[in-house]
């Protein structure tokens, strides 16, 4: 099912007031709203956790969800605003560094360049938060242009010039590795 | 192409050597579970809430109804402010006006006191019993006199015609 027809299911769900709906709206936003999360953090617990809400937050409004002129916009907008509350509250409980775990693990097919996946993660939770969703979402979701600019609530060129940015910084970064 | 394309082919290749998880099985169901539940008792809550919205929505339509009536009905009377007693003008008090006036709240009971007795006096009483005997006793005489007497000798306690007693 592609996401204009899986968007359609969606709002038809909605319209019956039907929890099938939520299946639907996994299905089609999880992945995405997952590494949009997980990119801003940097911390895959806080992500799913953030994600949960965020679920909940659709589910609490899926009346107003379901005459939205763009679900995806809508559906966006929630978890930008509960990343935002999210990044307040650990902020205000004195947790502002981002916890020291794994968030990206290496490929099937590079299981031996740990140090590899470890230098990335590294060089990746220096960036600027906004260049690290760009080039997270770019990279390893394949997302184009268009897509990380209505995730994010920007421009097209915006976009363009944070991923663009963001693989400079990286380039330095990664000065070494790459020589 | 350039240094600095290049640079960008590599860094993309290495950051393929690593991949961000999607989300897991256990996430899916938990969070499925969870949205479900608020799902399940928001649809719960929702005729209650919508009878509550309604309550709330008449009385607030009764609070302004009320308000713009007192404010333009013609008979409201203005809303009292401390501050137009204080710039009011006010007579001084006396005592002896206020007593003497006809409407004063004072009359009723002056009135009232008026009308009640001086303090008795036992001597004047007495001579009010006597003087009442006295004409008592002469009333009585009279009209054991009247008999004998003309009209002319007639006690003048009790009013008569003059030609009372020629049709009697």
């Amino acid at each position: 099912m592609d996401k204009r027809s899986l968007d359609d299911a969606i709002r038809e769900a909605l319209g019956r007031d039907d929890p099938a709906a939520v299946e639907l709206i996994w299905q089609r936003y999880a992945d995405i709203l997952l590494a949009y999360l997980v990119a801003k953090f940097c911390s895959r617990h806080d992500a799913e956790d953030v994600l949960q809400t965020v679920f909940v937050r659709i589910a609490g409004k899926r009346r107003k969800l379901a005459r939205a002129g763009h679900l995806d916009a809508y559906i966006y907008r929630i978890a930008r605003n509960e990343a935002v509350s999210h990044m307040r509250l650990r902020r205000r409980s004195g947790k502002d560094e981002a916890p020291r775990e794994s968030w990206v693990e290496a490929s099937p097919g590079a299981q031996e360049h740990s140090d590899v996946v470890e230098l990335l993660e590294v060089a990746l939770s220096r960036l600027p938060e906004p260049q690290r969703q760009a080039v997270v979402l770019k990279v390893y979701r394949e997302k184009t242009f268009q897509e990380i600019a209505r995730l994010l609530g920007i421009s097209l060129n915006t976009a363009a010039s944070r991923y663009r940015y963001g693989m400079e910084r990286l380039r330095i970064l990664l000065k070494e590795r790459l020589a | 192409m350039s240094e600095t394309d290049l640079d960008r082919d590599k860094i993309e290749r290495l950051m393929k050597a690593a991949r961000l998880p999607g989300p897991s099985d256990a996430l899916k169901a938990r969070v499925i579970e969870a949205t479900q539940k608020v799902w399940r008792r928001d649809s719960i809550d929702i005729p209650a809430r919508i009878l509550l919205r309604r309550l709330v929505a008449s009385a607030a339509a009764a609070v302004i109804v009320v308000a713009l009536a007192d404010r333009y009905s013609d008979r409201t009377v203005p809303p009292w402010r401390p501050g137009d007693i204080a710039a009011a003008y006010q007579e001084p008090f006396e005592l002896e006006v206020f007593l003497e006036s006809p409407h004063s709240v004072a009359m009723p009971h002056r009135r009232v006191r008026g009308r009640q007795p001086a303090a008795i006096d036992a001597s004047a009483l007495r001579g009010h019993v006597e003087r009442f005997r006295e004409i008592l006793s002469e009333t009585l005489g009279d009209g054991e006199m009247r008999s004998s007497t003309s009209i002319e000798g007639r006690s003048r306690m009790i009013p008569t015609r003059p030609d009372f007693d020629l049709y009697s």
